[in-house]
């Protein structure tokens, strides 16, 4: 299979062949500075720099060292919960893309009207806040929620069964907050495809699974790499959903940033913490970007 | 591979209560290039959706050679197709795509790869394997679609204005390729355009559309010169038109009245049968003859001199029928001695013979 590779390479003459645009499409420099500076300036000061404080005091507090990295790495429990962050993080992105894929499909073939409205249902949990969802799943998953009411009634178990506060609860509720993410560009590449090449691949003799495996799904593959990237990346610094529903048993990176900085008040542990999280988030999404680049037009995602 | 007999019986479709094809049949003989011509909206591609399945007529039937393929699935027809848009699959090279047909039919290997080598040499593409769609130009392009829709070769070849995306001079350059390719495999083509000239040069036989009917089929010199009704005589070539009314017969003559001075005589063949009906007179611009007027002697159609336009082999002379504001003839004058006929104003007299006239009764539709 060399042919990702011809496409990688494709996209690359065409990025180049983009940049080199003729000046007119271009603002003059003072004008692209002034459109973007206010953003610069919140970004400057509300995350590079107390961002770059905490990573920095990962290193200076309580003294000048790597002793809250060797701390980090010589306890097991930090690593347990690095280990157990990007598991649930790939968990949630699998699940995203299993449940959302078909969604995507579905919105892409529908008439235009009925595929409003699913997108209107896809888009609506976007609307309500994360804390009102994952609250949500507590009274559904509770001791005496509705699940277990429904279970025990039905006489299939005779005692509630502990469904909150597990590593199931925090995947399944990360997962419905975060399918949004997968379904959307995952329609939009569908979306793309132009009709007749399924219509194409029809005539000259593929039967509709076979469109779908030739056609339908490699041409949405850079639609399935970046909602596999945003939800994975969404998760892997996810805070409210698995401080909610998950237990101690199933803490994550985030939860243990946040008991740091507001519990404990080891502000250098939390920065180291913060460090090693940003640095395996970048490895993934340079990893990301490698498969990316074998596939066209995608590359501006990550 | 040999082409096979593609027979189109009382088709009717309607989407959403609008009919777009109204009880249209015609049977295309094996080996021939037939081309469904009209203007947008004409139906002509939706007969072709229904021969390669993408569409379903609401009655008829639909066969290739003497199978019945009326409900049959789109990838079971055999049927190649080339679309406008070129469809080639952006993620498989041209070697690829050529072979996708194949790689369907569960061909070996060896025998995939020999037939898309032999397939790359007949559109002329020999050294383009390997390179993917986007890195070819619009016609080239297109003969890889022509390539891929004919490697298996289908019986049937449907093509869906194929040539539309690409300029004039490519145009064709491939209207001659498709056409050298056609006869060496002796395919059955069906053809859809909206270009007369296109289908004119290309077809064996044309079916012009209208609204979705069937107006008249055949032979490209048939419907230049024995159009069967108005709208095939406007729709190919250029055509004038003046509405006249029957007066009736004269010395075994039928009379027919053009303005308050002008009136003609012809066979009585062309007269309908009621005396004062209205009627449509159409007539070539090659068949006219423009003679300068002098005085009052008038003969023919009186007429002043719009505009006199040299374009090579004739002179395109416009002329402004003086009885009928508005209405503006166009002649074609051969262009011998290269001096300048007419100048713009000049009085002159428009003459035909009888016989090039056609009259057409009672037409609804009229192509401009």
């Amino acid at each position: 299979m060399t042919t990702p590779m011809r496409i990688g390479k494709f996209a690359g003459r065409a990025a180049a062949s983009m940049t080199s645009s003729p000046s007119w499409r271009q603002y003059p420099l003072g004008v692209s500075v002034f459109l973007i500076a206010p953003l610069c300036l919140l970004l400057g000061f509300g995350f590079v720099y107390p961002v770059g404080r905490l990573l920095g005091q990962s290193f200076f507090a309580p003294e000048f060292g790597l002793d809250n990295y060797r701390r980090l790495l010589e306890t097991p429990l930090y690593l347990r919960v690095l280990a157990r962050t990007v598991f649930v993080a790939l968990a949630v992105m699998s699940a995203s893309l299993v449940l959302g894929y078909p969604v995507a499909l579905a919105m892409a073939r529908l008439r235009r009207g009925l595929s409003n409205l699913v997108m209107a249902c896809v888009l609506l949990p976007l609307w309500t806040s994360a804390l009102v969802r994952s609250y949500a799943w507590i009274v559904i998953l509770q001791r005496r929620g509705l699940v277990n009411d429904v279970l025990l009634a039905s006489g299939v178990i005779s005692q509630p069964i502990k469904l909150i506060y597990t590593e199931g609860a925090v995947i399944l509720a990360m997962t419905h907050v975060l399918v949004p993410f997968m379904i959307l560009p995952v329609f939009g590449a569908i979306r793309a495809i132009q009709p007749e090449l399924v219509q194409a691949a029809r005539n000259l003799g593929a039967g509709k699974t076979t469109v779908f495996a030739k056609v339908l799904l490699p041409l949405s593959l850079p639609g399935i790499f970046a909602g596999c990237l945003m939800t994975f990346i969404l998760a892997l610094g996810f805070y409210v959903t698995p401080a909610l529903v998950g237990g101690p048993s199933s803490l994550l990176m985030a939860t243990l940033i946040g008991q740091q900085t507001t519990e404990t008040l080891d502000w250098g542990f939390a920065g180291a913490l913060s460090t090693v999280l940003l640095c395996v988030t970048l490895l993934i999404v340079l990893l990301f970007r490698k498969a990316l680049s074998y596939n066209r037009g995608i590359s501006n995602v990550a | 591979m040999k082409g096979e007999a593609v027979t189109l019986e009382e088709i009717d479709k309607s989407f959403a209560k609008t009919a777009v094809v109204r009880n249209v049949s015609i049977a295309v003989q094996a080996g021939e290039f037939l081309s469904l011509l009209g203007p947008s909206g004409s139906g002509k591609t939706t007969l072709l959706m229904m021969i390669a399945g993408f569409e379903t007529p609401n009655r008829g039937r639909i066969s290739v050679g003497a199978r019945d393929i009326t409900f049959e699935a789109p990838n079971k027809r055999d049927v190649g197709m080339v679309f406008q848009r070129y469809a080639l699959f952006p993620h498989m090279t041209v070697a690829q795509n050529i072979a996708f047909p194949l790689r369907m039919r569960r061909f070996g290997k060896a025998e995939a790869r020999d037939r898309v080598d032999a397939m790359l040499a007949t559109v002329q593409l020999e050294g383009f394997a390997n390179r993917l769609p986007q890195q070819l130009s619009g016609g080239q392009q297109q003969r890889v679609a022509l390539a891929r829709a004919l490697v298996a070769e289908p019986p049937v070849l449907l093509m869906d204005e194929p040539l539309s995306a690409l300029d004039k001079k490519l145009r064709e350059t491939l209207q001659i390729e498709i056409k050298r390719i056609q006869k060496r495999l002796a395919v059955t083509v069906v053809y859809v355009t909206h270009d007369q000239e296109e289908a004119l040069t290309m077809s064996d036989r044309i079916a012009v559309m209208a609204e979705g009917e069937l107006m008249q089929i055949g032979a490209p010199a048939d419907l230049y010169h024995r159009p069967t009704n108005a709208f095939v005589a406007g729709f190919i070539g250029k055509m004038n038109f003046l509405d006249g009314e029957y007066l009736g017969q004269d010395g075994g003559e039928a009379v027919v009245r053009l303005t308050q001075t002008a009136t003609i005589k012809g066979p009585v063949s062309i007269a309908p049968a009621a005396v004062g009906q209205r009627l449509t007179v159409a007539i070539r611009p090659e068949d006219l003859n423009v003679t300068p007027r002098e005085g009052s002697s008038s003969q023919g159609l009186a007429g002043t001199v719009e505009a006199a336009l040299f374009v090579g082999a004739v002179y395109i002379v416009l002329v402004a029928i003086e009885e009928r504001p508005g209405k503006v003839f166009e002649a074609r004058l051969p262009a011998a001695g290269g001096a300048q006929p007419f100048v713009a104003g000049d009085r002159v007299n428009i003459t035909f013979e009888p016989h090039a006239l056609r009259v057409f009764v009672n037409q609804k539709r009229q192509a401009a």
